[in-house]
């Protein structure tokens, strides 16, 4: 008989309960499809679901069945990683696949943005037009190659997982096929992604020439720091890493993707996707290289601070919010890569908490632009800001807030982010990266503040905007008050393992407790 | 004192005027969620805000400046609550001879600005006020803050609440000079939170555990920033360890609101496209703001730099008075003239700071508070010009005395104060710097006297072009004088300038034990014997005295 507590507690359990879910929102959908086929054919014509708005009460039914469904799913998700993190540490296996406490923290922080991401997705009203309710089949699908990655023992697992969440994150991008330019953002998707793993793939391949195995374990002990084969394979492995996290120079398709992919999808992107391919990148790091730690510091700071200079400066430049924002979460990856370039658990667990800000601020930010529709249609460029302090209050103070959490102003998430990263990085001796990002940040304060001085300052532009659903402005109110929370209480005390977050995070990062 | 004030005092007076804004943004939420709309006349919004700042100056006036004790030389009605203590960010403020004037002039001036405003803001009157009060708890909170981290908290709060409210109801250049604002200010920020991290890691490697804290507070094992050991440069430590470059951070953040020379290129945009009462808040609260800065952190924490640098900076401050001279005589629009006779009050108040002596810190103390009084009385007069006119050109102005007697009274008294005419309130602090500027130098003394001469010729030629020359503009002449609500503002400015003036004494005697305090903390805390002995000189207590009966 199989204990089902000890099921859960493997390394399987995420990936496994995401395909499932993935599996059975399929099914609802097929099942639905059928249905509206057989009643649209007595009723009369009605080809493809969702054409009119309001005409379908199908497609309305099983947006909201499929989102149910799927935050029931991360929500399973959410309390498997939890229990595990709290509950008492299991012993290490021999699978490719471990549950251990980095695993458990890294998958908690991506299933709640997740499930975040699919609260605020409900609200989306043009998802009803796209498709036949693929949106969260997709999602869970490239969550579950995900949460595969975040537990990898084991290279190709990194590789097949990361392969999974980007190959349904391009179909997401060019979900809406109306949009302009969604075919071309789909297609760039695409082909940066294949780039990348071809480049991955070959760093494992003289990885393994060079040591003859794959797994973590072996790979630790095995890969030799003088061995030019192994550091041309650790060299593309990393360079593999930073295309799909969109560092520069490794950035071009990022922005694109973000501005021309529905609002859902984009922050689908710069939360769950990027904190994935930087916390796997992590795994890499702590378990299959870490004697070649030292050796990547330099690569590390060049990626960071090219990311750095470059994207705050871009993102200055931007009109449309959605590539603003998509230009900022490369900076702010470029500020994740810091901790790589010191080193040590307090670095790691400051990544986390870094992690963790910016998925609730960039939440916030893109669910502000989610919530503020006009007729129907988004309003994504700044200028369609313009004035809106005046009718929306509670929204535009809102979203002020996560421009400030952004920029990483004090008396919010943002500045202890920044604070406990650039400490780490102080107290590995690497003042001039603190100081590069310290300005690059002063560039970011003045790129977020374009928002609220459109909002604030500028003359309203008149159009008609409709009402936000519940939904979103709950989701939202989460938003504020983690970001407001962590920036007044960073430090709460968790009473299961009474330690105090950030000794939490950090012990969770220092990985198999 | 109630129960719940006792030993509360300070955190009442700096987050009830905050703690009144966000209630205030409640209540109008609610109220629209109720009924539909606000509801009410914008006149219930502005009374709630006045009422909330006028409480807390006068919670002020009565809790703080009959209790304080001259006697002590550390700081008084201190308050310690463990926040961070991960981070050594604690709750610990305090108050002493040097911010006690300073808290008093932030509480006071806030109630003066929503007056001053009263027929002036309509759109988003709200948040308007709500602006108002953050900025003052915010001000508040910098002033009082004991804690490193803390002060830069407040600090980032008040420049982002100054932003909105040059940005949202400023001129028609607003949105351009509130950026060039919060680029500056950004920029200064950012240099200090670099120092912080340092300082940080020089706490936790020197003292054992992270402490922001700038002296003991109850229950802090760890030693506190002015424990540390800094070292100067060439000590065989990183460059960015040293003194030098740690100082030079802090004179970029603190200087930039502190509008010292290289580094004023915010302000006087910001003051000509600013609404009235923002401009008022800047000049007399964000100035004072950096100056305050190199008094509480940057001297007592790099005393060596500081000494180091004591001639160029010196220089700056010379040329900021001479900048502000000459801005005085080259400018058209009022309110640019009234902002560079702020920057040239400034110079004199950098002089005596960075004079590093006891006169002259005791002065510089006393410019910030006499600057801030004189300009935010020269920037009403102006927005009550304003008000008639809808001009601020100095061309279209002149022979107003005869049409608005009372007006020309006060405006005369303020220039004259400005000037440093002896029992007016520039008076005190300009024949202290001067002294100062004397004793480290003959050359610096002089240059100051003739840079404030320089001054003191612009002032007079704006008197006389807007007060006295007879114009042939029709309009001057059918001016209606100062109405009973201008009067009382400037009442209430007047008291304290002519109070400075006649008897600075009280004054004197309660910032000086801070100034010997700061003076102390600099000799004990220099590491290099042999730039010890600058000047230190006999207490100037009995001549301060003297100061205060202008023969």
């Amino acid at each position: 008989m199989i204990d089902p507590a000890s099921l859960l507690a493997f390394g399987y359990a995420p990936s496994g309960i995401a395909s499932l879910g993935a599996i059975c929102v399929l099914v609802l959908a097929a099942a639905f499809a059928r249905m509206s086929r057989v009643l649209g054919a007595r009723a009369g014509a009605i080809p493809r679901m969702g054409k009119e708005l309001g005409a379908q009460p199908f497609a309305h039914l099983l947006r909201l069945l499929q989102a149910w469904m799927a935050a029931l799913v991360l929500a399973a998700v959410v309390l498997v990683s939890l229990s595990q993190l709290l509950g008492d540490p299991s012993p290490p296996g021999e699978s490719l696949l471990e549950f251990d406490s980095l695993a458990a923290i890294s998958v908690l922080i991506v299933s709640v943005a997740a499930l975040l991401v699919v609260g605020l997705s409900s609200g989306y009203r043009r998802l009803l037009h796209l498709g036949y309710g693929e949106f969260y089949f997709l999602i869970l699908l490239s969550l579950a190659g995900g949460f595969a990655a975040l537990g990898a023992e084991h290279l190709l697992v990194v590789f097949l997982g990361l392969e999974l969440m980007g190959l349904a994150t391009n179909v997401l991008v060019a979900l809406d096929r109306e949009k302009l330019h969604a075919d071309e953002a789909g297609l760039k998707a695409y082909f940066a992604g294949i780039l990348s793993s071809a480049i991955f793939l070959l760093g494992m391949a003289f990885l393994y020439g060079s040591t003859g195995s794959l797994a973590y374990a072996d790979l630790g002990v095995t890969v030799d720091g003088g061995d030019s084969l192994a550091l041309a394979g650790v060299a593309l492995l990393f360079a593999g890493f930073a295309m799909k996290l969109g560092l520069v120079p490794f950035h071009q398709w990022l922005p694109d993707v973000q501005q021309a992919a529905p609002t859902p999808v984009a922050v689908y992107i710069s939360t769950c996707v990027m904190t994935t391919v930087v916390l796997a990148w992590l795994r890499v790091l702590l378990y299959a290289l870490p004697q070649l730690a030292e050796l990547a510091h330099p690569f590390f700071g060049v990626l960071s601070v090219t990311s750095i200079v470059i994207a705050n400066l871009m993102a200055m430049l931007q009109n449309n919010l959605k590539r603003m924002l998509g230009w900022l979460a490369i900076a702010h990856a470029g500020t994740w890569i810091l901790a790589f370039t010191v080193t040590g658990q307090n670095a790691y667990g400051a990544l986390l908490f870094y992690l963790i800000a910016h998925a609730f601020a960039m939440l916030g930010a893109f669910g502000v632009v989610m919530t503020l529709k006009g007729g129907g249609r988004e309003l994504e460029r700044l200028e369609h800001f313009a004035g809106i302090a005046t009718s929306r209050k509670g929204l535009s103070v809102t979203m002020t807030l996560f421009m400030l959490a952004l920029a990483g102003v004090p008396g919010t998430a943002g500045f202890w982010a920044k604070w406990h990263l650039l400490s780490a990085v102080v107290a590995g001796g690497e003042l001039g990266l603190a100081v590069v990002t310290v300005l690059g940040s002063v560039v970011s304060l003045y790129t977020c503040m374009r928002v609220p001085v459109m909002m604030y300052m500028r003359e309203k532009v008149e159009y008609e905007a409709s009402e936000s659903s519940r939904n979103e402005l709950a989701i939202l109110l989460v938003c504020v008050v983690v970001v407001i929370g962590l920036g007044i209480w960073p430090d709460p005390i968790l009473p299961e393992r009474a330690m105090t977050l950030l000794d939490f995070l950090q012990a969770a990062a220092s990985g198999r407790l | 004192m109630g129960p719940y004030l006792e030993g509360h005092v300070l955190s009442w007076i700096i987050f009830l005027p905050g703690g009144t804004g966000l209630l205030l943004l409640l209540l109008g939420a609610a109220l629209r969620g109720l009924f539909g709309s606000d509801g009410l006349p914008g006149e219930v919004w502005r009374a709630i805000g006045l009422g909330a700042s006028l409480l807390t100056f006068f919670l002020a006036l009565s809790a703080l400046l009959p209790n304080f004790d001259p006697e002590i030389f550390g700081p008084q009605f201190v308050e310690y609550a463990p926040w961070l203590a991960g981070y050594g960010a604690h709750y610990f403020v305090g108050l002493d001879g040097i911010n006690l004037f300073l808290v008093m002039l932030s509480t006071s001036m806030i109630p003066i600005v929503l007056l001053v405003s009263w027929n002036h803001v309509q759109r988003s009157l709200r948040s308007f006020i709500l602006f108002l009060l953050l900025f003052e708890t915010a001000m508040l909170g910098v002033f009082l803050s004991l804690n490193l981290l803390l002060f830069h908290l407040f600090w980032q709060i008040a420049l982002v609440s100054m932003y909105f409210l040059v940005g949202i109801w400023g001129g028609r250049q607003r949105v351009s000079a509130a950026t060039r604002l919060l680029l500056h200010t950004g920029v200064g920020s950012m240099m200090m939170l670099a120092v912080i991290l340092v300082l940080y890691r020089l706490n936790v490697e020197q003292g054992g555990g992270p402490s922001m804290n700038l002296v003991a507070a109850p229950g802090v094992p760890f030693s506190n920033l002015l424990d540390l050991r800094i070292p100067v440069a060439g000590e065989g430590v990183p460059w960015w360890q040293s003194q030098t470059w740690l100082f030079i951070g802090f004179g970029v953040a603190f200087g930039i609101p502190f509008a010292l020379v290289p580094l004023h290129g915010w302000f006087f945009e910001a003051q000509a496209e600013a609404p009235a009462s923002a401009s008022i808040l800047m000049a007399s609260l964000l100035l004072p703001m950096g100056g305050y800065g190199f008094l509480r952190f940057a001297l007592p924490l790099f005393p060596d730099a500081a000494r180091e640098f004591s001639i160029p900076l010196l220089g700056l401050a010379l040329i900021g008075i001479l900048y502000g001279a000459v801005g005085i005589f080259l400018h058209l629009d009022l309110r640019k003239v009234v902002a560079h006779v702020s920057l040239a009050q400034m110079g004199f108040a950098a002089l005596g700071i960075f004079s590093m002596t006891q006169i002259g810190l005791v002065g510089g103390v006393v410019a910030l508070l006499a600057q801030a009084l004189g300009v935010a009385a020269l920037l009403i007069l102006l927005s009550a010009l304003e008000d008639r006119r809808s001009t601020r050109q100095i061309a279209d102005f002149g022979g107003i005395s005869r049409s608005m007697p009372l007006f020309s009274l006060l405006w005369t008294s303020v220039i004259l104060s400005c000037m440093g005419l002896p029992g007016l309130a520039f008076f005190v602090p300009e024949w202290l710097i001067l002294s100062a500027g004397f004793e480290r130098s003959t050359w610096v003394g002089s240059l100051a006297c003739l840079a404030g001469t320089a001054v003191a010729l612009g002032l007079y030629r704006v008197h006389r072009r807007v007060v006295l020359d007879p114009s042939s503009r029709a309009e001057n002449h059918e001016l209606n004088d100062l109405d009973r609500r201008e009067w009382a503002i400037l009442l209430a400015l007047l008291v304290p300038m002519l109070g400075i003036g006649l008897r600075p004494d009280p004054l004197l005697r309660r910032v000086e034990p801070a100034v010997l305090e700061l003076l102390r903390e600099m000799d004990e805390r220099s590491a290099v014997e042999s730039r010890r002995p600058l000047p230190l000189l006999p207490s100037p207590s009995s001549e301060s005295t003297e100061v205060g009966d202008p023969s």
